[in-house]
């Protein structure tokens, strides 16, 4: 008997877990060889608009409990949103009666966990920028490759990060895995975008830049089984092809030996207790009751302030974006690499020559969305600078977007924003990551933004943003 | 005639299956529905739903697919002129009820309480038994009446080459309490079979179709019905072997009796659902009274026929299904209502609001639509026309509600030659508009039948059962998209 559950849970864990292990422990009473159980809890909210009037507000609550049983290679599912015990236990009594019953399926069963080989994939995600001036090209990257330097396995799993829900990669029931070579798992980043200048209707030599923003490298481990001669692919129970020659065996690491584990935090809020709220990717935590930020440092959370700017009218009216504001500091490199830009040294700097100042502070969203969108609002920001005063009541906007990009994500946009706004090539900065991660200091700001029915529509900025963007940059 | 049940009966059966099961007591109903009727709220309702579902389908002899699921929850809906505030929960206690009110009631500003009115036990018809249709045949006899019927159907014809049947049922008690005093129960069964072969012959391969169902249990499909089934499966696939492509451009069709009137359903029926006329996106919007069809033309929506699959004892929201006149000898006459609609439109719901789950809001809906027999004999219908395409069977389709336009596949078709049936062709697409295919329609059959209960009605996501139906009609004038070039 193997069992595997997985939970998706917001809360109400201890409890489904409960139910979860009845229903294992049920299955197994009734004959079952293999059981599998998932249960989930979730709230949702959504709005129909028509004629730029809320027409339908949706709020749910949902729970559910699915079984699968396997008697031999027969398999058999049923589900149910009543999670008393006499529904449980219907559940699993038809998913055996229906498993009785189906066809034998020698494909059909969970592949034996200590049959399972876990292969690691490098994912990388992440807006790239391309910088030829003036020209800023941009895309969205999503994509992974093989991370062990062994070709019986395929170079790419494709979509599958994108499409499949992924769990935690927990190897603690024996699954064997291999470990990522080294090298390959510090991969780098992808190589630039074009690579030619040749469009460029400027005679001196192009200047071209990249940079990675809301990067986020992950390894993906994709289980497959050998049935000799092949290595089936345990997802779509296909064999894979394999070439001409014999490839090495792949030698196997029971355990893995990274010097980095998953840990979990409580997500209290350390000065007053209560649930701290995220969604889902946020990197900043907000406390409800007590509207402290928290950011997740080491084994736990390291407090940070944030500035709400205030709106005319309704505060429900108004939709919170946040912000990164950038302040290059007096004596830094950046400041002093931005005030002076790429260009030849300044010509002697006569009495009062100085070399100009850079701008006062770079406003760059806080959140993924398009890269398109992303450089446009970090432009209008950045020239309009802060649109009003920030409110005198401290505390959260009534609603707000989660906090999807890190400060130090932000940074490294910081040199795009002042290529775009720049007429001057020689004023272009040559910004490492390095000299950004000092000399810069960070702050973070909610912008009100009014709701109307497509967009939210920042007024003093006259700026739009399309409320699909935002639903769509959940994918970056 | 259909005798009326005793309401406080059914209601006080389903409210100790549904309520008190959950712990949920009168006063609890009365406090979410008064948290829900604050401010400008016009009506509010709790709408709760028991139910279990399952299906059984054998492919090439084997049980290839099982599911059985139950699902409980509550909708909580409040309305406020043309805002709907909705929420719905899938735990049915106390709490998740409360939430599920405060979500809802959220959609419009504070103010004074609402009323909310005393309860009345609404009495609603008695069109199907009370029962649970999955234990009505074991999982033994479900297996054994599929496979028999799976190797009987392959018996009728050697040129059979697969056989996917299946059998499904759904048992579904719902209560809806409303603040305008309505409170009703309904306990819904439903059964459904299916069939699909597939034939082979040379490098030809054609599919084919059957199905039954209704409001009862799985006794109806005895061996003889759902060989019956089989037979027609067979038939049509067989039919289809021999096909010709299907001329294409503007000819006189006949539409056969039956299944068709899914036809009328989407180009028609849709065009007749309350909220498109209030939204004034319908062809039909504001022409009652017009002239919508020929004068031969009767439509009614009837959610009152006993044991079919399109009907209800009460709607979704309590009100009693009835017989809903919507086109008379041509003549546009009403539209199918449910409350939130008719009441914007000042008018009452005709029991059309319908809904696919309590996590799904209410709209109108059709219950068993079809068009009355007229006067002719269909053979008199087929012999009238000289040159034509007689459509027996249809597949998918699909129709734009603001104009009308829809575009159907048939998936048995004939030629018609100087009055009498000819080749059978093959892809056929009707295409045309609702209101003006009403008007050329110039004879009308007196063979009126409705489908053997099998439609699904699609609408802004929701799934409903339905019936449609109609008698042969003759239509002067339909194009015909298909690959056998212009006649």
């Amino acid at each position: 008997m193997s069992t595997r559950t997985a939970l998706s849970l917001q809360n109400g864990l201890g409890t489904l877990q409960e139910k979860v292990n009845d229903v294992l422990r049920l299955a197994k009473q009734l004959g079952a060889t293999q059981a599998e159980a998932n249960a989930s809890f979730g709230t949702g909210f959504s709005v129909n608009v028509r004629m730029r009037e809320v027409e339908t507000l949706r709020h749910q609550r949902d729970q559910g409990l699915g079984v699968t049983v396997w008697l031999g290679h027969r398999k058999g599912s049923a589900s149910t949103s009543d999670l008393r015990p006499e529904a449980i236990e219907e559940s699993v009594r038809k998913a055996c009666a229906l498993a009785r019953y189906g066809a034998e399926d020698p494909a059909s069963g969970l592949a034996d966990a200590d049959r399972l080989l876990f292969v690691p994939y490098g994912r990388f995600r992440g807006m790239h920028f391309h910088l030829l001036w003036p020209d800023i090209e941009s895309r969205v990257l999503d994509y992974n490759f093989l991370a062990i330097k062994e070709a019986c396995f395929p170079g790419s799993i494709g979509l599958r990060p994108q499409t499949l829900h992924l769990r935690p990669a927990l190897f603690h029931r024996g699954e064997k895995s291999l470990t990522p070579d080294q090298d390959l798992f510090d991969f780098q980043r992808p190589r630039t975008l074009t690579g030619s200048g040749s469009k460029s209707p400027y005679s001196r030599p192009t200047i071209e830049d990249d940079a990675y923003i809301g990067e986020v490298k992950s390894i993906v481990y994709a289980p497959f089984y050998r049935q000799l001669p092949d290595w089936i692919d345990a997802i779509s129970n296909q064999p894979i092809p394999t070439s001409e020659e014999e490839s090495p065996r792949p030698e196997l690491h029971r355990e893995a030996s990274y010097d980095w584990k998953v840990s979990f935090l409580p997500v209290l809020c350390p000065d007053c207790g209560w649930d701290l709220e995220a969604e889902n990717e946020s990197c900043i935590l907000f406390c409800p009751q007590c509207d402290s930020a928290w950011e997740p440092a080491g084994k736990g959370f390291k407090k940070i302030g944030y500035e709400v700017i205030g709106a005319p009218g309704n505060p429900e009216d108004y939709y919170g974006l946040p912000f990164w504001r950038l302040t290059p500091l007096p004596g830094s490199k950046v400041y002093e690499i931005l005030a002076e830009g790429r260009g030849p040294k300044k010509r002697s700097s006569g009495p009062g020559g100085e070399p100009g100042s850079p701008r006062s502070a770079f406003w760059l969203p806080a959140f993924k969305i398009s890269p398109r969108l992303f450089l446009l609002l970090g432009k209008r920001m950045t020239q309009a600078q802060a649109p009003g005063p920030t409110r005198e009541s401290p505390g959260l906007p009534a609603s707000f977007h989660p906090v999807t990009l890190p400060a130090e994500g932000a940074r490294e946009g910081l040199s795009m924003i002042e290529s775009a706004l720049t007429t001057n090539p020689e004023r272009l900065p040559d910004l490492t990551p390095e000299s950004l991660a000092e000399g810069c200091r960070a702050d973070l700001f909610f912008i009100p933004f009014l709701w109307t029915p497509l967009e939210l529509v920042q007024p003093q900025v006259r700026l739009g943003v399309s409320r699909s963007a935002l639903n769509l940059a959940k994918y970056i | 005639m259909n005798a009326v049940v005793s309401p406080e009966s059914s209601l006080a059966r389903v409210r100790s299956q549904v309520l008190d099961a959950a712990g949920i007591a009168d006063q609890d109903l009365e406090r979410a529905l008064g948290a829900l009727m604050r401010g400008t709220v016009d009506n509010a309702d709790l709408y709760f739903q028991v139910s279990r579902q399952e299906s059984w389908t054998l492919e090439d002899g084997i049980v290839k697919e099982g599911a059985h699921s139950i699902e409980q929850g509550v909708g909580v809906r409040a309305m406020s002129g043309e805002k709907t505030g909705f929420a719905y929960s899938d735990e049915l206690v106390v709490p998740a009820l409360l939430q599920a009110s405060a979500a809802a009631s959220a959609i419009v500003r504070q103010g004074q309480q609402g009323r909310i009115q005393a309860w009345q036990p609404r009495s609603g018809h008695r069109l199907y038994a009370p029962i649970d249709p999955l234990p009505t045949l074991t999982d033994d006899d479900k297996v054994a009446l599929l496979q028999r019927v799976d190797s009987e159907v392959r018996a009728l014809d050697p040129r059979v080459k697969q056989v996917v049947a299946s059998l499904a049922a759904a048992h579904e008690v719902i209560l809806v309490c409303a603040s305008d005093g309505a409170m009703a129960a309904d306990v819904r069964p439903l059964v459904r079979f299916n069939i699909s072969v597939i034939v082979e012959q040379g490098d030809k391969r054609e599919q084919g179709y059957a199905g039954g169902g209704g409001r009862f249990g799985y006794e109806y499909f005895t061996p003889e019905q759902v060989l019956q089934y089989g037979r027609e499966a067979v038939r049509q696939a067989v039919v289809n072997l021999d096909a010709v492509p299907a001329p294409s451009g503007e000819m006189v069709v006949v539409l056969g009796p039956g299944w068709p009137g899914v036809l009328l359903h989407e180009a028609i029926g849709h065009g007749l659902e309350g909220d498109f006329n209030r939204k004034g996106t319908s062809a039909f919007t504001g022409r009652i009274g017009e002239r919508v069809a020929s004068d031969l033309c009767t439509v009614v929506d009837d959610g009152t026929m006993p044991n079919r699959r399109g009907s209800l004892n009460v709607d979704d929201e309590g009100t009693p299904t009835r017989n809903t006149v919507l086109i008379e000898n041509g003549i546009l006459r009403g539209y199918l209502q449910d409350k939130m609609n008719a009441r914007l439109m000042g008018t009452e719901s005709t029991g059309n609001g319908r809904r696919q789950s309590f996590a799904h809001t209410p709209m109108p809906r059709m219950t068993n639509t079809y068009m009355l027999a007229g006067p002719h004999h269909p053979d008199e219908i087929i012999a009238s026309v000289k040159k034509g395409v007689y459509a027996r069977n249809f597949g998918g389709g699909q129709v734009d509600i603001t104009s009308g336009k829809f575009v159907f596949s048939a998936t048995e078709a004939y030629r018609i030659e100087n009055g009498k049936l000819g080749a059978p062709i093959r892809d056929a697409t009707l295409v045309g508009d609702g209101p003006t295919v009403l008007n050329r329609v110039s004879m009308v059959g007196n063979d009126l039948a409705l489908d053997t209960g099998i439609g699904v009605c699609g609408k802004e996501g929701q799934s409903v059962p339905v019936g449609v139906g109609q008698p042969t009609l003759r239509i002067d004038g339909l194009t015909i998209g298909g690959t056998g070039g212009d006649e």
